[in-house]
C-alpha cells in the first residue's frame, strides 16, 4: 500500500498559497517532510489527516480516495497535530481510554492493556491518574504520541513530533517509529535535518508549497558530493562572502562563522572540500542552487 | 494612578462597538416601550413619558444592566488572566488599590452608560411618526432620579458582585453563574409580595429596587402617576442604602483577598526519567462500532458537564428556585389557601424550571459544540473514525439529559410537597404529560435550534448573542405585523389548560399536530447541523458547503428528503387546519370586525324592538363529538305603543344558524358580520305577539392555533344564551381601546343615572331584548352525564342511548340562562321546601358541605331580611377551569373548578372565600334576578354591590367580625390597586362604570359595611326591602342607582347624612393615623387605654386631584389583644384630631383607629399603634 498525492493545491482565505501542485508518492516506511516554517508541511499533513479540504488535486491511500472516503482513512490513521490541547479535568488514562473506544477498541481487556502499554512506553504510567491540564510541555507531547499510536495505525502522520522532548525521549520515540515504520506508512514532518537523515528512507523537501526534492536522502547527498566547500571566516567578512560565493549556510564554530559554499569547482583559497550532508541538501535546494 | 487605570478602561470600551451596540439596544427598547401600544409591557394608564414611567423603566432595566455588566466587568476584571499578561502586569510596581479600584470604577462607569439609553428612548418617543401616545413636558427630575436612584446604584451593586467573583475565580463562566444566582435572589424576594403583611419585606430586600418602587407606587392613580415622582426617602432610600452598602462590602472583601499572584500554582506531576526500553505494543482488535462510540461520547459529554462548576451551581439555583416556589405557592390562591392539586403544582414547577432550562440550553449547547475547539483537542478528535452525526447527537443528548432528569426531580419534589401538605392524589400522568410531554419537548426543540446557531456561528459569542435575540424577535415581531400563527413562533404549541373534567381532550389534536410539526422541523434543523458540522480546520463556506454536499449522499440523502417530505406533509395538515379550516382571528382582526359591526349597526341600538316573553329550548349535546344543536321557540311581543315593522337579529358570525320569524320576511342578510333584518308584514302592532324560531349548532373538528371552540367539551360543557341568535344590536362587542386605530370616534358612554327615569329606563343592563320571561328546556346529553338548564326538573328519561332532561322555570326571570352537562356527583338537601343541590366532580369533594352550608345560611338571611325566594331549587354547579369565575343565572350558579372547589380552608383564620362566593351568587337571586338596574351608569350598584353587602352579612353571622376585618383589608387593597390601574378617572359608586369592577365589588364591600356600622343593619335592610318592594319583577321602567341611594338616605339620621355624599356620591379617601397609644393596668385588673388619633379626609375630584375636606365625623376606635381578638369597639366623633380613653378587660396589645377597616385608607398600617403598657399607679 502506498500513498499517492497528485497536484494538491490549497490557498487560504488570506491569500497564502500553502500548497501549489504537490505531487508525491509515499511508500511504506518512514517518510520525512522537510521544510522551513511556513513551507506547507502542516497543510499537507492536515489534508492527509482529513482535516482540511484542498482546492484541487487528489490523494489516494492504496484504494482509498482520501478526499472522499474520509471515514475509511480515519480508521487506519494515527495523527499527532503540531499543536494540541487537552480537556480540562480529565486524566491521561481516562482520555486515552476515551480515544481508544472512539477508535474502535471495543474489548475492555485489550483496551486496558493497550492503554497501559502505551502509557508505559511514553513514560507517563506513574502520572496516569493526574490531570492532563497539569502536565508539562514534554509530558503533554508524550501523551500526544501515545494517542497517535493507539490502535496500530496503518498511516501515521506526526507533525513535528519531537518538539519539547529531551534527547533521550527523542531517541526512544524514533526507535519506536522505525520499528513501526517497517510495516506502515509513517509521515514525519520536521525542520531538523538530522532526524530525517537518521530515520527516513525517503523524504521530500517542501518550500513555499512546492516540492523541491523527492527521493532518498542518500541520493540527494550523492548529488551534492564534491560541491560543498567550507571555510572559517571573520564575522565582518560574512557579507562580502555572501556576495562573492553561493553561501548555503553559516554556522558559528567556536565563535567564528563557518560557512558552507556551493560550487562545482574549488572556490578558492582557504576553502576545504567537505562531505555533503542532508543539511546542505536542504539549504541548497531551498536556495535553488541544485 | 487609579484614575489612569479607570480612564484606560473607559477609553478601551469607548473604542469598542459593544458599548455602543448596548446603548443602541437600550435606546431602541425604551423607545418602543414608550412609543407603541403594541408592546406588551405598556400596560400603564398614565402619559407615556410621565416621570413615573421614566423611573419605572429605570427600575425595570436592571436585568439588562446585569447582562451588560457581565460583558464589561467580567472582561475588565479578567483581561490580564485571559490574555496571560498577568505575570507581566503583576511584576510592575502598581499598587493593589490602584489596580482594583481603577479597573472597577472604569468598568462600572462603562456598564452604566448603556442605561442612559432609557432616557434617550423616552426623549425620542414623542417625536417618532408611529406614536399616538399622550405625552407631557419633559420631566428632567424624573430622568435624574431614575439615574441616581436606580441606574447607578444597580450598576454599582451588580458590578461589585461580578467584579468580586471575577477576581476570585478569574473565569468567565463564574460570572455567568453569579448572574443567574442574582436573578434567583430576586425571585426569592418577589415571592414575599403575595401576602399583604410581608410585602414590605420584598420591597426592602429587592436588590434592584424595582419591587420597592412597585410597592411604593402601588396605589398611585392615573393623575398621580402623571404628577408625582418617587424620591430619595422612606423605603426607597433604605433599600438603596442597604444595597450600596452590600456592594461596597463585597468590593472591599474582594480587595482584601486579592493577591498579585497566579490563582494557584499546581506543579506538574513528577516526571519519571526514562527507564523502559520500547517493546512491542500489545495487539488489539479494532472495529469501530457506532453503539460503543455513541455510548462513550455521551458518557464523556455528561462527565464533562458534571465536572463543570458552573453547571453544578446552575443546577443548585434551578432546584432551589423550583423548591422555593413550590413550598411558598403550592397552596396559594386568593391570598388564601388551596389544595396543592397536581395541575397547580405542575404549573409552579414549570415556572421554576424555565430559568434553568433556558440557561442550560443557551449556555451549555455552546459549551458542548465548542468543547473540542476550546480545549484544542479538535484536531485529535476530528481525525478519529467517528461519524459526524454521532458527535452531534451525543452532544445534543448530553445537554438534554440533565433537563430530563430535572423534570423527574421536579416531579418527585412536587409529589413530596403534595404529601407534606397532606394531599394524596398525585396524578403522575399529569406530571408526565405536562413536564415531559410538553415542557421537555419544547426545551428539546430550543436545544436543537441553539445547536444549529452554534454550528453555523464563526464564534461562540455570536451564537450566544444571536440565539436569544432571534427568540425575542420571533416572539415580538409577529403581533405588530398582524400575523398570528404558531407556525412561525419557533417551538410554540397551543396553550393548554388541563382540567379534571376533560384532561387535555379539547387540546389533544392541536398539541399532537403542532408537536409533530416542530419535531419534523427540528429533525430538519438537526440534519442541517450535521451536514454543516464543523470538522477539521476548514472554515470557508465554500468548502463547508462542498463538504455538506459530500455528506448528503447515500443514506443521508434519503433521510434528509424523507424528513423534508414528512415536514411538508405535516405542514400541509397544520396549515389547512389552522389557516383555512379554522382561520385565526388576530386581536386586530377581531377589533376590526367589531369596528365594522359598530359602524354598520350602531344606528339600530335604540330603535324599538319587540321583546321576548317566553322561550322553549330543545338542546342536544354530544360530548363525545364536542358538538351540539340548539333549537329555540320564542314568543315575542310588541310592548311599545307604536307598530314595529323591522326585526334586527344578531348572531355569531360564521356559525350555523337559522332564524324564522312568523309574519316577517328576510330583507337583509349580512353573513360576514352576522346580522339579519326582517320586515314584518303586516307590522307588529302594539301588544301583538308572534313566533320567533332560532337555531344554531356547534361542532368541534380538527384543531386550530389556539384552544379553539370550547362550547362543548367531553365533560363539563358550559355555555349561555349568547351562542344563539338574539334580537338587536349588542354594545358589549364594541371596541374599547385604541378606537382611533379603527377610525372610530370616542365610545359613547351609557347615560348618567337620574331620578324619575322613564323611557330611558326601558331596558335592563343585562339583556335588552326581554324583560321577564317563561322558559322551558328539553336538553339531552350522553348516557353518563347530567345536563342542567334553569328551573325545576320536571321530566327525565332515556332514549336512543341518550339521556333527556326537562326543566321549567318556577317563576318568570331575566332572559339570561346557562346550560351545562357533565359527569357529576350531586349533593342534595332540602331547605324549607327548596331543593339545594351541589353538582361537583368526584375528585373534588372537599368544599361541597361548605357550599351547601353557605346556600342554606344565605337563604336564611335573605328570605328573612329581603323577601321570598322565587324558585324551588338552588343549584351550585362546577365547571372546568377554562374560566375562573362564578356566575348567577336564575336558580343556577355555575362555579369554576379553580375558584372554590380546590380551596383548602382547614387552617385557622382563613377567609372562607368559598362560603363568601356562594353567598354572593345566591344574593344575586334577589339583587339582579328580582331587581335589576336600567341600562345606565351605576346600574351594578343594585346588583353586584348589594350582593357584596348581602354576602358580607351572611359571613359576619357565620364567622364574626374578626373575619370581616381581614376580608375588608383585602378588599381595600384590591380597590386601591384597581383604581391605580384604571385608565379613566374613577367614578363614585352611584355612577360606577360597568367595567370598574374595583368600585362595584371591592369598594362596595367597605362602603356598605361602613353604612351598616353607622346606621345599623336593620336600617340598611329596611332600605333594601323598600327597593325590592317597589321593583321586584316589575315591568319597566327599571330602577336606577338613585332608587337605592335615596332609600338609604331616608334611613340615615341627620348627623350622618354626610355619609351618603362621602360614600356614594363622591370618591372619598382617608389618611388617618394613631399618633400615640398607651395603656395602664388598673387595680381591678382592667386596663385603661389612651390613644391620640388624627383623621384626615379628602375627596378626589374629576381630574384625580385630592381635595382636603372639612374635619368632623364619626369613626370607630378600639383595641386588639395579642391574639388578634378585638377587645373594644366604640364610635367617637373626631374633628381633625383627638385623644380618647377607654378600658378593656384583658391586656391589650394594639390600639386601632377604624379597627374593622371600613374606611378607605391608603396607609392602613398607620391606623394601628402598638400600646406601651405603663406601670400601675402613675
Amino acid at each position: 500500500m502506498e500513498l499517492r498525492v497528485e497536484a494538491l493545491s490549497k490557498t487560504y482565505e488570506n491569500g497564502v498559497k500553502a500548497l501549489d501542485g504537490v505531487t508525491l508518492t509515499i511508500p511504506p516506511g518512514m517518510y520525512g517532510l522537510l521544510g522551513p516554517n511556513g513551507a506547507g508541511k502542516s497543510t499537507l499533513m492536515r489534508i492527509l489527516a482529513t482535516l482540511l479540504e484542498p482546492d484541487s488535486g487528489e490523494a489516494h491511500l492504496g484504494d482509498i480516495n482520501m478526499l472522499r472516503q474520509k471515514i475509511e482513512v480515519r480508521r487506519v490513521l494515527g495523527y499527532l497535530p503540531q499543536e494540541f490541547g487537552v480537556y480540562p479535568r480529565i486524566s491521561a488514562q481516562e482520555m486515552l481510554e476515551h480515544l481508544a473506544v472512539l477508535k474502535g477498541m471495543n474489548h475492555r481487556g485489550e483496551r486496558k492493556a493497550a492503554v497501559e502499554a502505551l502509557l508505559q512506553f511514553v513514560n507517563l504510567y506513574p502520572s496516569r491518574h493526574k490531570r492532563l491540564s497539569g502536565f508539562s510541555g514534554g509530558m503533554r507531547q508524550r501523551f500526544g504520541i501515545a494517542q497517535a499510536l493507539l490502535g496500530h495505525p496503518k498511516l501515521l502522520i506526526v507533525d513535528e513530533p519531537t518538539a519539547g522532548l529531551d534527547p533521550g525521549e527523542r531517541n526512544r520515540f524514533y526507535n519506536l517509529l522505525s520499528e513501526i515504520g517497517e510495516h506502515v506508512i509513517v509521515i514525519l514532518s520536521t525542520h531538523i535535518v538530522q532526524d530525517v537523515m537518521q530515520l527516513c528512507a525517503n523524504m521530500s523537501i517542501i518550500h513555499h508549497g512546492r516540492v523541491l526534492y523527492a527521493g532518498s536522502p542518500a541520493d540527494a547527498i550523492e548529488a551534492l558530493s564534491g560541491r560543498i566547500w567550507s571555510r572559517s571566516i571573520q564575522k565582518t567578512e560574512l557579507a562580502e562572502y555572501e556576495i562573492a560565493y553561493r553561501v548555503i549556510s553559516s554556522k558559528l564554530t567556536a565563535g567564528r562563522p563557518l560557512i558552507h559554499v556551493y560550487s562545482e569547482e574549488p572556490p578558492g583559497e582557504g576553502f576545504e572540500p567537505t562531505p555533503a550532508d542532508l543539511e546542505d541538501v536542504f539549504f541548497s535546494r531551498i536556495l535553488q542552487l541544485s | 494612578m487609579w484614575r489612569h487605570l479607570a480612564l484606560f478602561e473607559i477609553r478601551y470600551w469607548a473604542r469598542s462597538w459593544v458599548l455602543w451596540l448596548f446603548l443602541l439596544l437600550t435606546t431602541g427598547f425604551a423607545l418602543f416601550v414608550s412609543s407603541s401600544s403594541d408592546f406588551v409591557i405598556r400596560k400603564e394608564n398614565c402619559d407615556w413619558n410621565a416621570g413615573y414611567m421614566v423611573e419605572n423603566l429605570y427600575t425595570g432595566f436592571a436585568v439588562f444592566t446585569l447582562l451588560m455588566a457581565i460583558v464589561f466587568v467580567n472582561s475588565s476584571a479578567t483581561r490580564d488572566f485571559a490574555t496571560h499578561s498577568d505575570q507581566i502586569v503583576f511584576s510592575t510596581p502598581i499598587r493593589k488599590f490602584d489596580y482594583l479600584w481603577g479597573r472597577f470604577l472604569g468598568a462600572a462607569f462603562v456598564a452604566a452608560v448603556p442605561m442612559l439609553g432609557v432616557s434617550l428612548g423616552v426623549l425620542i418617543a414623542p417625536h417618532v411618526w408611529w406614536t399616538h401616545g399622550d405625552f407631557q413636558r419633559i420631566n428632567w427630575a424624573a430622568h435624574g432620579l431614575g439615574i441616581v436612584l436606580f441606574a447607578l446604584p444597580n450598576t454599582l451593586f451588580i458590578a461589585a458582585i461580578l467584579f468580586a467573583v471575577a477576581v476570585f475565580t478569574r473565569s468567565a463562566s463564574a460570572s455567568f453563574v453569579s448572574a443567574i444566582c442574582l436573578l434567583t435572589a430576586c425571585k426569592f424576594s418577589q415571592s414575599f409580595l403575595a401576602d399583604l403583611k410581608t410585602q414590605w419585606v420584598a420591597a426592602l430586600f429587592d436588590p434592584f429596587g424595582s419591587e420597592t418602587f412597585r410597592y411604593v407606587t402601588r396605589y398611585w392613580t392615573l393623575a398621580e402617576k402623571n404628577r408625582l415622582l418617587v424620591g430619595a426617602h422612606g423605603l426607597i432610600l433604605w433599600n438603596r442604602l442597604l444595597w450600596l452598602a452590600v456592594a461596597l462590602a463585597i468590593f472591599f472583601y474582594a480587595f482584601r483577598r486579592f493577591r498579585f499572584a497566579p490563582l494557584r500554582v499546581r506543579s506538574a506531576p513528577e516526571d519519571e526519567s526514562p527507564g523502559r526500553v520500547a517493546g512491542a505494543l500489545p495487539k488489539a482488535s479494532m472495529q469501530p462500532m457506532r453503539g460503543a462510540q455513541f455510548a462513550e461520547m455521551l458518557r464523556h459529554e455528561l462527565r464533562a458537564l458534571a465536572r463543570t462548576g458552573s453547571f453544578l451551581v446552575i443546577l443548585v439555583c434551578g432546584l432551589s428556585i423550583m423548591l422555593f416556589n413550590l413550598l411558598a405557592k403550592a397552596t396559594e390562591g386568593y391570598g388564601n389557601s388551596a389544595f396543592p392539586v397536581t395541575y397547580k403544582v405542575v404549573e409552579l414547577l414549570q415556572v421554576g424550571l424555565i430559568l434553568f432550562d433556558i440557561a442550560v440550553v443557551l449556555y451549555f449547547t455552546g459549551v458542548a459544540v465548542w468543547r473540542e475547539r476550546d480545549s484544542g483537542t479538535d484536531e485529535i478528535l476530528d481525525a478519529l473514525p467517528v461519524p459526524d452525526w454521532l458527535s452531534y447527537l451525543a452532544k445534543l443528548i448530553a445537554v438534554l439529559v440533565p433537563m430530563l432528569v430535572l423534570e423527574f426531580v421536579g416531579m418527585a419534589a412536587g409529589m413530596l410537597v403534595q404529601t407534606a401538605y397532606g394531599y394524596h392524589r398525585y396524578q403522575p400522568v399529569v406530571y408526565l404529560v405536562q413536564l415531559v410531554g410538553l415542557d421537555f419537548t419544547s426545551v428539546a426543540f430550543l436545544a436543537v435550534l441553539a445547536m444549529l446557531f452554534h454550528v453555523v456561528s464563526p464564534y461562540k459569542y455570536v451564537a450566544w448573542f444571536g440565539f436569544p435575540v432571534f427568540l425575542a424577535l420571533d416572539l415580538a415581531i409577529w403581533k405588530p405585523l398582524n400575523v398570528d400563527t404558531l407556525m412561525l413562533k419557533f417551538g410554540e404549541t397551543p396553550d393548554v389548560t388541563y382540567s379534571d373534567f376533560f384532561g387535555w381532550q379539547p387540546y389533544r389534536a392541536g398539541l399532537i399536530w403542532f408537536n409533530l410539526y416542530w419535531l419534523a422541523f427540528c429533525v430538519l434543523l438537526a440534519l442541517a447541523s450535521i451536514l454543516l458540522w464543523r470538522r477539521g480546520r476548514e472554515t470557508r463556506w465554500r468548502h463547508r458547503a462542498a463538504m455538506a454536499r459530500q455528506r448528503l449522499r447515500g443514506r443521508m440523502s434519503r433521510v434528509v428528503w424523507g424528513a423534508a417530505a414528512a415536514w411538508l406533509a405535516i405542514f400541509g395538515v397544520v396549515f389547512y387546519q389552522t389557516k383555512i379550516a379554522h382561520a385565526i382571528t388576530t386581536e386586530k382582526d377581531l377589533a376590526e370586525f367589531n369596528a365594522r359591526y359598530e359602524n354598520a349597526y350602531k344606528k339600530y341600538e335604540h330603535v324599538a324592538q319587540p321583546k321576548v316573553v317566553s322561550a322553549k329550548y330543545t338542546i342536544d349535546l354530544s360530548p363525545e363529538t364536542n358538538s351540539m344543536k340548539l333549537h329555540c321557540e320564542e314568543v315575542i311581543r310588541n310592548k311599545t305603543d307604536r307598530a314595529i315593522d323591522k326585526l334586527y337579529m344578531d348572531y355569531v358570525a360564521k356559525q350555523p344558524h337559522r332564524i324564522e320569524v312568523e309574519g316577517a320576511k328576510l330583507v337583509s342578510a349580512d353573513s360576514e358580520l352576522g346580522f339579519e333584518i326582517f320586515q314584518f308584514t303586516p307590522p307588529l302592532q302594539p301588544g301583538e305577539t308572534r313566533r320567533l324560531t332560532v337555531e344554531t349548532a356547534r361542532a368541534r373538528r380538527g384543531f386550530s392555533n389556539a384552544a379553539g371552540d370550547l362550547t362543548v367539551v367531553s365533560n363539563g360543557t358550559f355555555f349561555n344564551t349568547s351562542v344563539m341568535p338574539r334580537i338587536g344590536y349588542h354594545r358589549n362587542e364594541e371596541v374599547d381601546e385604541d378606537r382611533w386605530k379603527y377610525g372610530l370616534s370616542p365610545r359613547q358612554e351609557l347615560p348618567e343615572p337620574f331620578r324619575d327615569c322613564k323611557a330611558e329606563c326601558g331596558t335592563n343592563y343585562l339583556e335588552r331584548s326581554a324583560d321577564w320571561v317563561d322558559v322551558e328546556s328539553t336538553i339531552s346529553t350522553s348516557q353518563d352525564q347530567i345536563a342542567i338548564a334553569p328551573g325545576s326538573l320536571v321530566g327525565e328519561w332515556r332514549a336512543n342511548g341518550r339521556r333527556y332532561f326537562q326543566y321549567r322555570l318556577d317563576h318568570q326571570s331575566l332572559d339570561f340562562y346557562s346550560f351545562l352537562s357533565g359527569q357529576y356527583e350531586v349533593d342534595r338537601s332540602d331547605w324549607n321546601g327548596v331543593k339545594v343541590e351541589v353538582y361537583y366532580l368526584r375528585e373534588q369533594p372537599w368544599n361541597v358541605p361548605r357550599m351547601r352550608e353557605s346556600v342554606r345560611r344565605s337563604l336564611d338571611y335573605y328570605t328573612h331580611n329581603f323577601g321570598p325566594y322565587a324558585h324551588k331549587v338552588v343549584r351550585v354547579i362546577e365547571f372546568p377551569r377554562i374560566a375562573g369565575f362564578a356566575q348567577s343565572y336564575p336558580s343556577t350558579m355555575p362555579y369554576s373548578e379553580s375558584v372554590g372547589f380546590i380551596a383548602n380552608l382547614s387552617g385557622p383564620g382563613h377567609i372562607d372565600h368559598v362560603f363568601y362566593v356562594v353567598a354572593h351568587e345566591v344574593a344575586h337571586q334577589w339583587w339582579a334576578h328580582q331587581v335589576i338596574g336600567a341600562e345606565l351608569q351605576g346600574a351594578t350598584l343594585l346588583s353586584e354591590s348589594l350582593a357584596q353587602y348581602s354576602s358580607l352579612m351572611v359571613m359576619e353571622k357565620r364567622y364574626g367580625r374578626d373575619m370581616i376585618r381581614k376580608f375588608l383589608r383585602y378588599e381595600t387593597d384590591l380597590y386601591l390597586k384597581g383604581r391605580a390601574h384604571d385608565k379613566r378617572t374613577e367614578r363614585p359608586l352611584i355612577a360606577v362604570r360597568d367595567e370598574q369592577l374595583y368600585v362595584r365589588y371591592n369598594k362596595a364591600s367597605a362602603v356598605f359595611y361602613h353604612m351598616r356600622e353607622m346606621i345599623g343593619e336593620e336600617a340598611v335592610n329596611r332600605a333594601l326591602r323598600k327597593v325590592l318592594e317597589r321593583y321586584r319583577y316589575a315591568d319597566p321602567p327599571y330602577p336606577t342607582s338613585y332608587a337605592l341611594v335615596d332609600a338609604l338616605r331616608d334611613e340615615t339620621p341627620k348627623d350622618l347624612q354626610y355619609l351618603i355624599a362621602d360614600l356614594f356620591e363622591n370618591v372619598t379617601l382617608y389618611a388617618n393615623s394613631v399618633t400615640d397609644a398607651r395603656a395602664q393596668l388598673r387595680d381591678d385588673g382592667k386596663f385603661d387605654v389612651t390613644m391620640d388619633v388624627q383623621v384626615t379626609k379628602f375627596r378626589v375630584d374629576q381630574d384625580g386631584k385630592d381635595v382636603l375636606q372639612k374635619p368632623g365625623e364619626w369613626v370607630e376606635i378600639g383595641a386588639f389583644a395579642r391574639d388578634g381578638k378585638l377587645l373594644h369597639l366604640e364610635k367617637v366623633f373626631v374633628r381633625g384630631s383627638g385623644t380618647f380613653h377607654f378600658s378593656v378587660d384583658r391586656k391589650p396589645d394594639t390600639a386601632a383607629l377604624d379597627p374593622l377597616a371600613m374606611l378607605i385608607d391608603r396607609n392602613p398600617e398607620r391606623s394601628e399603634h402598638k400600646l406601651t403598657i405603663e406601670p400601675r399607679g402613675h
